[in-house]
């Protein structure tokens, strides 16, 4: 945790008048640190470098609804100077701890061939001081810190930036009708983060130093202390802003009527209005998820990679190889939602949602939240339960700062697998690689292109092999490339297959097309250790008969009279003797798989949804089914937010998952 | 019917019991069904590459799988013969000889030396509308397999091994 330490008050509280706002600037920059505070800048009220006092929006307001915010000139009268008088801006303070746009990596091939990936250094930000922050930037950077931050992976980039930060929060002395951060207990007082707060009044500011830095500050300006009536209207004022407000302005069950109503017709109705233009997400001060945008030069040799703010409601925000995951706006509201109230407290034990009503005074269609999750609890149409246990995400090993460095791989062999497939046998002395285990992957970083995640389809003692379907440009690269190659690898990552479940147990493997691929390492683990198993069964599916994998080898294991082997492709031409069907057509001949079985499946989801059925039907329980999920990641850690199934990160909680931790998650469209 | 196959009665087989082998849809009819339909059931031995059901035929027979494999071909004049499911032993071939209009909806060829345990369609026919004990035991377990592979082949369908959509990578 970064999140700046609450000391406790134990000054009396100083009055700033308005004419010496100027010296606190001053206090504020000494020493060359930037001040940052709210201007008013083309209509909107923008954080933006202060020159000075005058740069402050003295004599504005911000009025906000629904689909609204406009600035307005406060009326005329004993308060029209004031110069935070306003809700909050339509951006917080998030692109000072965690801009939109960050330098994360560069690659270059060098005169040797050899292909290098640097990850840039976090920032060296110049010392920063923000002016005008309000209760909820706060919460909402206590959140961050807990997201970037409290691990098991930190972003190097956000620790750096949090390091040298002072804050000067201000109390709100009015709320506009989006916000509700009293019914969230985020605000409208300051209670957590900042260094100074400010309470304004028409002379001045009643300032208060919760913390060493602040005290210094306050020290500097050699205030005289604020008088009790002064110190009285400040907080009167904050008490206003909180009864403007209101409480229950969201249902205190949001989080169990969400997660009990994943498919409610309520999302459909949702739907229908929002436009998936992602301004909730952009001004959100807790969305956190971000993408890799690869810069390269022409001749594809050195390239960089910048990391940028994302949306869950883009159109390639869930896109794989095999398809989208969230094709619908009502998947995407529903992940956007969700997140927010329910899943969000089980990935960091705190609510997603601070209250600061910006999605909804910034969303073009003025879609509510509030009435949304009112509209969701008073016609659940699911019992409203608490929710299921969830795989403990906290629970998980720190991901150090070298488990996010790239090292080499270089290619010693290409064995070409199908007619757009190929396995890439990779030399590498990384230990943390050798040592990798079934089911994990690594990220594989080549200049010019995207980084894709790849199963690790085989370990060596010197290498790894990489099985790759050839589906967009960087994996069309990596099936082309020659003997003596390099690449970069970053891994391993992931949880994968509890080959332990199975020890002493019948053991079942079912891989469809290119699912193959991770389970070869488990097959290869089962091998090496037979005794440690009883009867093993592999049950394998593919396309056509040319496009099955590891063919030879698997005819080999077909021989073998100490396992089972069964193939079936989809469609065939007379010329195939094999078997012909689906491969949970399989089972039928093997009634003897039950409950003493344990079950490891990849293929695509829905084929791995079938499969766990019938082995359920036969008895397999579903604690001892395995199947591996395949999501968009960015990251591979669990910080650029894209692989998201419920409340698991499937890079860092998986991605492989047993049936009964999934539970209707697995089967839940668009989620 | 193709000169390589060799047909024999149960009553003839080797083994005393005339079903030496598992056929799971027999083996799991009570006793009186399944002794009058042991009764009507004959053998027949096929070398492989023997189309013996013809897509658009009259079914002749409902047969299961006693040992081999046999592939279910539909014709694609384009295309040739497509085989879209093969069936293992205790698989039922003929569904059709017993479901209006008796028409067989694929062809039936086997892909290696096969065993078929047969029953004359129309006897089989007659048999079902007049024994309701046998009728209301053997039906279930044709549904059954007759609904398995409609929604095999709804997942066949899906084609889900084929990649789609654009890889981001």
């Amino acid at each position: 945790m970064i999140a700046t330490a609450v000391t406790l008050e134990t000054e009396p509280p100083r009055f700033l008048p308005r004419e010496r706002f100027e010296d606190l600037l001053a206090a504020l920059g000494a020493g060359g640190r930037r001040v940052v505070g709210p201007t008013v800048t083309d209509g909107a009220i923008v954080f933006a470098d202060l020159g000075s006092a005058a740069d402050l929006p003295a004599g504005w307001t911000l009025k906000t609804a629904p689909g609204r915010a406009r600035l307005e000139r406060l009326p005329d009268g004993p308060g029209a100077a004031r110069t935070f008088h306003y809700p909050v801006s339509g951006e917080g303070i998030k692109r000072f701890t965690f801009p939109s746009r960050v330098d994360a990596l560069s690659m270059e091939t060098g005169a040797d061939g050899t292909v290098r990936v640097k990850v840039e250094a976090p920032a060296e930000p110049v010392p920063l001081a923000i002016i005008g922050a309000r209760a909820c930037d706060l919460a909402a950077l206590a959140v961050h810190d807990q997201v970037l931050a409290g691990g098991p992976a930190v972003d190097p980039d956000y620790a750096a930036r949090r390091r040298d930060l002072l804050i000067v929060a201000v109390e709100c002395a009015v709320a506009g009708s989006t916000c509700f951060c009293a019914s969230m207990g985020t605000g409208p007082e300051v209670t957590t983060g900042a260094d100074l707060i400010l309470g304004e009044l028409d002379d001045g500011f009643v300032v208060r130093a919760p913390t060493a830095a602040g005290g210094r500050i306050l020290a500097a300006l050699d205030l005289a202390p604020a008088d009790e009536d002064r110190a009285a209207r400040t907080l009167a004022e904050v008490a206003r802003t909180r009864a403007s407000m209101g409480t229950g302005a969201v249902p205190a069950n949001s989080r169990s009527v969400l997660i009990a109503n994943l498919d409610h017709p309520r999302w459909d109705a949702i739907a229908e209005r929002c436009i998936a233009c992602a301004n909730c997400t952009l001004v959100c001060p807790t969305c956190f998820c971000t993408g890799t945008e690869v810069q390269s030069g022409f001749d594809g040799l050195a390239s960089s990679a910048t990391r940028t703010w994302d949306s869950c409601f883009t159109d390639g925000f869930a896109q794989v190889a095999g398809g989208n995951f969230r094709p619908r706006h009502r998947d995407r509201y529903r992940q956007w939602l969700t997140h927010k109230f329910a899943t969000w407290w089980d990935q960091f034990g705190t609510s997603g949602c601070i209250g600061c009503g910006r999605c909804v005074a910034w969303c073009p269609v003025g879609i509510d939240i509030r009435a949304e999750l009112h509209a969701m609890a008073g016609a659940a149409s699911a019992p409203v339960a608490a929710p299921l246990p969830r795989h403990d995400v906290r629970a998980l090993p720190q991901v150090s700062q070298e488990a996010l460095e790239f090292t080499p791989g270089k290619v010693v062999a290409v064995i070409p697998e199908t007619a757009d497939t190929a396995t890439l046998r990779l030399a590498t002395e990384d230990p943390r690689i050798l040592a990798g285990a079934p089911g994990q992957f690594v990220m594989v970083a080549v200049p010019a292109f995207a980084i894709p995640p790849i199963s690790i389809s085989r370990f060596h003692p010197d290498g790894i092999e990489l099985t790759i379907r050839a589906a967009g440009a960087a994996t069309s690269f990596l099936t082309r490339l020659r003997r003596g190659a390099t690449l970069a690898l970053r891994g391993p990552l992931g949880r994968g297959w509890p080959l332990e479940d199975a020890y002493g147990r019948d053991v079942v493997i079912v891989g469809g097309g290119i699912g193959l691929a991770p389970l070869r390492p488990v097959i290869d683990a089962v091998l090496r250790d037979r005794d440690r198993f009883q009867d093993v069964r592999i049950y394998l599916g593919a396309r056509t008969p040319r496009e099955r994998l590891f063919v030879e080898e698997i005819d080999v294991l077909a021989a073998r009279e100490d396992i089972l082997v069964r193939i079936t492709v989809d469609r065939a031409g007379p010329e195939w003797l094999g078997r012909v069907g689906v491969v949970t057509q399989l089972f039928k001949t093997v009634r003897g798989t039950g409950t003493d079985a344990t079950a490891f499946i990849c293929g695509p989801e829905r084929m791995m949804v079938a499969t766990a059925d019938v082995l359920g039907d036969l008895g397999v329980p579903r604690e001892h089914t395995w199947v591996t999920l395949e999501r968009h990641m960015e990251c591979g850690v669990g910080l650029c937010g894209h692989c998201q199934v419920g409340s698991r990160f499937v890079c860092r909680d998986g991605p492989v998952f047993s049936v009964a931790e999934l539970g209707g998650d697995l089967r839940l469209e668009g989620l | 019917m193709p000169s390589a196959h060799r047909a024999s009665s149960s009553a003839t087989s080797a083994d005393p019991t005339g079903r030496p082998e598992r056929l799971p849809i027999i083996d799991g009819l009570p006793a009186g069904p399944r002794e009058r339909l042991s009764a009507m059931m004959a053998r027949l031995e096929l070398d492989p590459g023997v189309t013996f059901m013809h897509e658009g035929e009259v079914t002749q027979s409902l047969t299961i799988i006693v040992r081999g494999r046999v592939a279910l071909r539909l014709r694609v004049p384009e295309r040739g013969a497509v085989t879209i499911l093969t069936l293992d032993p205790g698989d039922l071939v003929g569904w059709s000889a017993i479901v209006p209009p008796y028409r067989a909806t694929t062809s039936a060829t086997t892909l290696e030396p096969t065993e078929l345990a047969v029953f004359d369609a129309v006897e089989l026919r007659e048999l079902l509308a007049t024994d309701p004990e046998l009728a209301a035991a053997f039906l279930p377990p044709v549904l059954e397999t007759v609904a398995a592979r409609v929604a095999a082949t709804r997942d066949q369908l899906l084609d889900l091994f084929r990649g789609v959509g654009v890889d981001p990578w």
